[in-house]
């Protein structure tokens, strides 16, 4: 890369890299494949906030359903029952705090599924909410329960939790393989974009070697000018994709978080989502360009 | 001391025809011929084999104590930065400027910027380009590109300097001024090799020459290498 003399500071190429109409395609397309991967990373951090809002909800607690009286002999069994398992979580050491849900809390749990206008007469089963103390096995109190109330439903929401994680890890997968597509279709978009500008500037390569260019010399040139654009192109790429989530952010603040829980990223999460692309990007570039114009060189008489 | 020494060369382009045969012949240092012949005799194929921008298909080049055949493609930038080139087409990079173009040689070889601005400089005012140091070459005329590639070519004071036509579009006494250059280099050793069809300049410069028909050489150092 040759330092022009007259102009101090200002670097330009001995072949005519920077120049004609294919001169920016490598910020093109690195910023496209950026945008891609930084949604790829959104995605995956998202998804990974909403596992972790939905587990600790999940996870820790147990729900007791005790089904719905049927006549009146039924419902003071129902209450006593409800009074008995209460009692006995109240002195059982995995407990950390319980409690029965109202009928209006039981009716705000079905309003998705019942409206606003569910009768009154309604049968409602009793449910009570345990809270459990941090890392204790919850199966000898649900052997406790069951002996207290045996017709009542124990949901420890291992089933639940099961499938979630399941379902997460499963999009999460699909995100990193998604990645790593993009990672190949950078490299093999640099490469080709590359072979073709050693084509385009065949004689001026030609020329360069006659002088007494080594190939490391013409690839410099090469990596400088793959990396100047690709630096541009993720930098774009970044801003359009952070624009993108703060769009989507904005348009679905209103939304139930029971049916789509508000990703919230951490300032960190923020500076990883600019940051990393942007770096891999460029260093996919850098590294392509150099072994593309080496190996291509090496191939000339 | 021999500078190069062609043995048996043969050359022809993928699948053509043989365009130089049976070449044998050797340059030593501080010799000056002159390089004649008629059109597609293999002039500018001969000087390929020279400035190292063509294999042979045949035959041993010993070119600066090197033999072609065995050298890694790593030690070529270091041969060819002891050979200049005046290229019949010029060969400049249009988008660098006439003082970048002469630099090119220099730069390749990491010199530094202060020695080459100096050396540069001080070529192109002798080229009579000194004023035209920032102008591109699509924007000066044919003889000024011609000086910008013979400068390009005298600047690293190579061992060995090849010149196709090079003073094909000078008038002549920017050809005689470019002539005295040549000898000049000469005088310091340079092995000088001008293709021309420039009879004044063969009649008058009085070097030997080395004469091609249909790619072989009739005339020239061939005799003395066989001799010895």
């Amino acid at each position: 890369m040759a330092k022009s003399k007259l102009i101090p500071g200002k670097y330009q190429y001995d072949i005519g890299l920077d120049q004609g109409a294919g001169a920016h395609l490598v910020a093109w397309s690195t910023g496209l494949m950026v945008f891609f991967a930084t949604l790829a990373l959104a995605v995956n951090m998202g998804l990974n906030t909403v596992t972790q809002n939905w587990v600790s909800g999940l996870s820790g607690s147990l729900t007791v359903e005790i089904k719905p009286p049927v006549s009146d002999e039924q419902q003071a069994a129902s209450a006593e029952t409800v009074k008995k398992v209460l009692w006995m979580a109240k002195q059982h050491p995995a407990v950390e705090k319980s409690r029965a849900l109202t009928r209006e809390e039981i009716l705000g749990l079905l309003r998705p599924w019942l409206g606003e206008k569910a009768p009154d007469s309604l049968p409602l089963p009793a449910i009570i909410d345990i809270t459990l103390k941090k890392d204790v096995d919850s199966s000898a109190l649900i052997a406790d329960i069951n002996k207290v109330a045996p017709d009542a439903a124990v949901d420890s929401h291992a089933d639940t939790l099961g499938d979630v994680k399941t379902l997460v890890a499963t999009a999460r997968m699909f995100v990193l393989l998604l990645t790593g597509v993009i990672i190949l279709l950078t490299a093999a978009s640099i490469a080709g974009i590359v072979r073709s500008k050693l084509a385009i500037h065949a004689q001026e390569v030609e020329t360069l070697h006659l002088v007494g260019a080594s190939d490391e010399y013409i690839a410099r040139q090469f990596r400088h000018h793959t990396l100047k654009g690709a630096l541009k192109g993720a930098m774009g790429g970044v801003f359009c994709m952070v624009l993108a989530i703060l769009g989507v952010s904005y348009m679905t603040h209103t939304i139930d978080t029971a049916i789509f829980p508000h990703v919230r990223l951490m300032p960190l999460e923020w500076i990883l989502i600019a940051a990393a692309p942007v770096l891999a990007g460029s260093l996919i570039a850098h590294f392509t360009a150099q072994r593309t114009v080496m190996r291509e060189l090496s191939r000339l008489a | 001391m021999t500078i190069v020494k062609f043995s048996n060369v043969g050359l022809r382009y993928s699948t053509g025809p043989e365009v130089l045969h049976d070449l044998s012949f050797e340059l030593q240092q501080g010799s000056f011929h002159f390089l004649t012949g008629p059109s597609g005799a293999g002039k500018t194929s001969l000087l390929k084999l020279l400035y190292l921008g063509q294999h042979p298909t045949r035959g041993i080049i010993h070119m600066l104590g090197r033999d072609l055949s065995a050298l890694p493609r790593r030690e070529l930038p270091m041969l060819r930065r002891q050979i200049g080139i005046v290229f019949q087409d010029f060969r400049l990079l249009p988008h660098l400027s006439a003082f970048d173009n002469v630099a090119l040689p220099l730069r390749t070889s990491g010199l530094a910027e202060k020695d080459i601005k100096r050396n540069v400089t001080e070529l192109l005012d002798w080229v009579g380009i000194g004023d035209k140091m920032e102008a591109r070459p699509p924007t000066l005329s044919g003889g000024e590109q011609q000086r910008i590639a013979i400068a390009r070519a005298v600047i690293n004071r190579p061992k060995l300097l090849v010149a196709d036509e090079p003073t094909g579009n000078v008038d002549s006494e920017i050809g005689t001024r470019i002539m005295h250059l040549f000898e000049e280099l000469n005088r310091h050793g340079t092995t000088v090799l001008i293709a021309t069809h420039d009879d004044e300049i063969v009649t008058r410069f009085r070097h030997p020459q080395m004469r091609l028909e249909n790619g072989t050489l009739v005339e020239g150092p061939k005799r003395k290498a066989k001799a010895a």
